[in-house]
């Protein structure tokens, strides 16, 4: 504090406010939202440049056109998976505790791993 | 219509007006609208209370047929994929059947997580589970493909 002892307060001392019992918690919670907001950028990351390696799916026999626009959109949803699951789990679990809005997002890094980033490619001479 | 209608309810407000004065036209149709705006306002409350007992209005059994319809199309894919790899004597048939349960596992999981929500956290939880399906679809089928190039795309 700056302030100098005996010296008369200019502004009513507000007292502090009382510490939250969820302070720790809530301390756990945003920590944990940073690492699994850096785990699915990451898998967008991922999942973007594992898609772009698999050449082979253009030498494939020409597909419909209702094909070819739902392999556009699926590559889409896979590449903003990670994000999408992120925003939306931390937007419809905004009223539950703790533990249950992690174990949701912490679900979304299980199940969004993007194994085509893993997994060589075809043709790569790897399989 | 005016005059048939209710007696006296429009010259109680303005009581020196001529009775057969029509209402002013900005009024009627601002009317309009928000009855229309009600109408929607209504069906989201009444299927958000019906959500809130844990059973499904219309609003509702709508949102989740037109999400439907882009599982039920995974699934045909699954299918497609299948019937393509059948002549196959080596198919992945355990990452092939595996893609085909996907959708079918997701969206009822979907329709359960998001039973008592409102229509609006259903379609979102409806858009969640076509993410996972995209992601596991994908998945599958690169790990079909890698353990034999079969030609899927997914």
């Amino acid at each position: 504090m700056t302030e100098t002892a005996g010296s008369t307060p200019k502004y009513p001392v507000i007292p502090e406010a009382p510490v939250a019992e969820s302070n720790s918690t809530s301390r756990v919670l945003l920590v944990g939202y940073g690492i699994l907001a850096g785990i699915f950028v990451l898998y967008a990351i991922g999942w973007a440049l594992g898609l772009s390696r698999q050449t082979h799916i253009a030498n494939l026999p020409p597909a419909s056109a209702l094909s070819q626009f739902m392999t556009i959109i699926t590559a889409g949803l896979a590449i903003a998976s990670g994000p999408l699951w992120f925003a939306s789990v931390f937007i419809l679990t905004r009223k539950n505790r703790t533990f249950v809005k992690l174990a949701w997002q912490v679900l979304g890094v299980v199940l969004l791993v993007p194994w085509i980033f893993i997994v060589p490619p075809v043709g790569s001479g790897v399989n | 219509m005016t005059d048939t209608g209710v007696p006296g309810e429009d010259r109680s407000v303005v009581p020196g007006a001529v009775p057969n004065a029509e209402p002013p036209v900005v009024d009627s149709t601002t009317s309009a609208d928000t009855r229309n705006d009600d109408v929607v306002a209504d069906a989201i409350e009444d299927d958000a209370q019906a959500s809130a007992r844990g059973k499904l209005g219309w609003l509702s059994i709508t949102v989740a047929i037109i999400f439907g319809l882009f599982y039920v199309y995974a699934f045909f894919v699954a299918i497609s994929d299948i019937v393509d790899s059948s002549s196959a004597s080596n198919a992945p048939w355990g990452f092939l059947i595996a893609a085909l349960l996907v959708p079918v596992v997701v969206f009822v999981a979907a329709f359960l997580v998001g039973l008592r929500r409102n229509v609006f956290g259903k379609a979102l939880i409806f858009i969640l589970g076509l993410v996972v399906v995209a992601a596991l679809t994908i998945t599958l089928n690169v790990f079909a493909v890698a353990m034999i190039p079969v030609g899927i795309a997914f």
